[in-house]
């Protein structure tokens, strides 16, 4: 049942269902279970932790990511590190791309709303939308999307190449980018997980994509506040 | 059934089809709003569409068949946009999402004998290219043109967010 979660490149092998749907899809449930259970097996822990751990909803990983060290540039055209700019707080990261119509706008609009709802120290936490699609992501752009959302979402671009090695670092799918129609659109393949990094500075917990509201209210005051003592890094 | 593959002048054709077919039954009983008897069969809920982020906005809802035959979504209609459009997305196991190119804009949505279809986030959705400007608690029409039950036509409520389903 664990042979699914052992690896660096399984971490990410979350489907929506895993987290949302519970256990009702057979084949993601036991993934799903497979994920804690490879968790709570990680030697000696603390117990506080694990029981918050296991309070929470998202998709607890079997590997902890670390953050990428690489330099952004935020909406106001300022260099953004990835590392020292979101230190020691909860930041949630989500690939996707300004022109996003269905998958971002969902994801990002359910968790502005939560976090509109939530109350104390959740209430700081930090949302950095990383652009892909490096030609039409500009910061102006991604200002003007999020601006949808929350005025203090953060958003983020930079060279391709940066992009990618971040995305790698953290398992993620690369980004794929349809052919062009006649009128110059095209669709943009990104992962469409957010990542949560707790105060520790690592990733334990991802939110796929169908995320609901009460997921991230009962998760955000957690996320905010646990310790993760006694959690492995990797 | 089938969902027909139509590229880029199909989907073209698609909208012009369904334009003309609309015009051409205002013009001819002045009332292109009402559904066709054949329609009762067919009920449209939940129709909603989130205020765009961007300048596509996507409108999700449920579409019921209580009949006995299969029917299909064929044509939708708006007067928020000149260009709507089916489209879906996927989501990999990996978490990448896509919208696949092989049927986003498929022509026809099967809606089977008894069957419920849900357009939703993260799935099959209409997309309502280049759409107007909206804002929350605004309400407009879309007319959903069905193979068999002809035009069904249903109310978009605009709200700040779209819960996954």
């Amino acid at each position: 049942m664990t042979a699914q979660v052992t690896g660096d490149d399984t971490a990410h092998q979350w489907s929506r269902r895993t987290v949302l749907r519970g256990t009702t899809a057979v084949g993601l449930g036991a993934a799903s279970i497979g994920g804690l259970l490879s968790l709570s097996a990680c030697g000696p822990r603390a117990t506080e932790a694990g029981e918050d751990a296991r309070a929470l909803e998202g998709a607890l990983l079997g590997n902890v990511l670390a953050k990428p060290t690489e330099v952004l540039v935020d909406t106001a055209g300022e260099p953004f590190d990835l590392v020292a700019d979101t230190a020691d707080r909860l930041s949630l990261w989500f690939f996707g791309f300004s022109n996003c119509p269905d998958i971002c706008p969902v994801h990002l609009g359910v968790l502005a709303a939560a976090l509109d709802e939530v109350s104390g120290p959740a209430k700081a936490a930090q949302v950095c939308f990383i652009g892909v699609d490096t030609r039409r992501d500009t910061p102006s752009r991604l200002r003007e999307y999020l601006d949808t959302f929350d005025k203090d979402f953060v958003g983020l671009t930079g060279p391709d190449e940066i992009l990618e090695r971040a995305q790698a670092a953290l398992g993620l799918p690369s980004p794929t980018f349809g052919e062009p129609d006649a009128e110059g659109n095209y669709t943009v393949g990104h992962a469409s997980q957010i990542l949560a990094f707790t105060k520790d500075n690592q990733c334990h917990v991802v939110y796929p994509f169908g995320t609901r509201r009460q997921t991230w209210l009962r998760d955000l005051p957690l996320l905010a506040t646990m310790s993760w003592t006694g959690v492995p890094a990797t | 059934m089938n969902i027909r593959r139509i590229g880029i002048v199909g989907r073209a054709a698609l909208v012009v089809a369904a334009v003309g077919m609309l015009a051409s039954c205002g013009s001819d009983d002045g009332n292109a709003a009402q559904s066709s008897p054949a329609g009762d069969d067919i009920t449209v809920s939940e129709a909603r569409m989130a205020v765009p982020a961007t300048e596509d906005g996507a409108i999700y809802l449920t579409i019921t068949n209580a009949g006995d035959t299969d029917d299909e979504l064929v044509g939708a209609l708006s007067d928020i946009t000149s260009m709507m459009h089916f489209h879906r997305s996927d989501i990999a196991e990996s978490g990448e999402a896509t919208m696949p190119e092989d049927d986003m804009h498929g022509g026809g949505l099967a809606v089977p004998a008894g069957d419920t279809v849900r357009l939703e986030p993260g799935a099959r959705h209409l997309m309502a290219m280049r759409a107007a400007p909206v804002s929350v608690g605004d309400r407009f029409a879309l007319t959903l043109l069905f193979r068999d039950a002809g035009q069904v036509v249903t109310e978009v409520e605009v709200v700040q967010v779209v819960e996954p389903s």
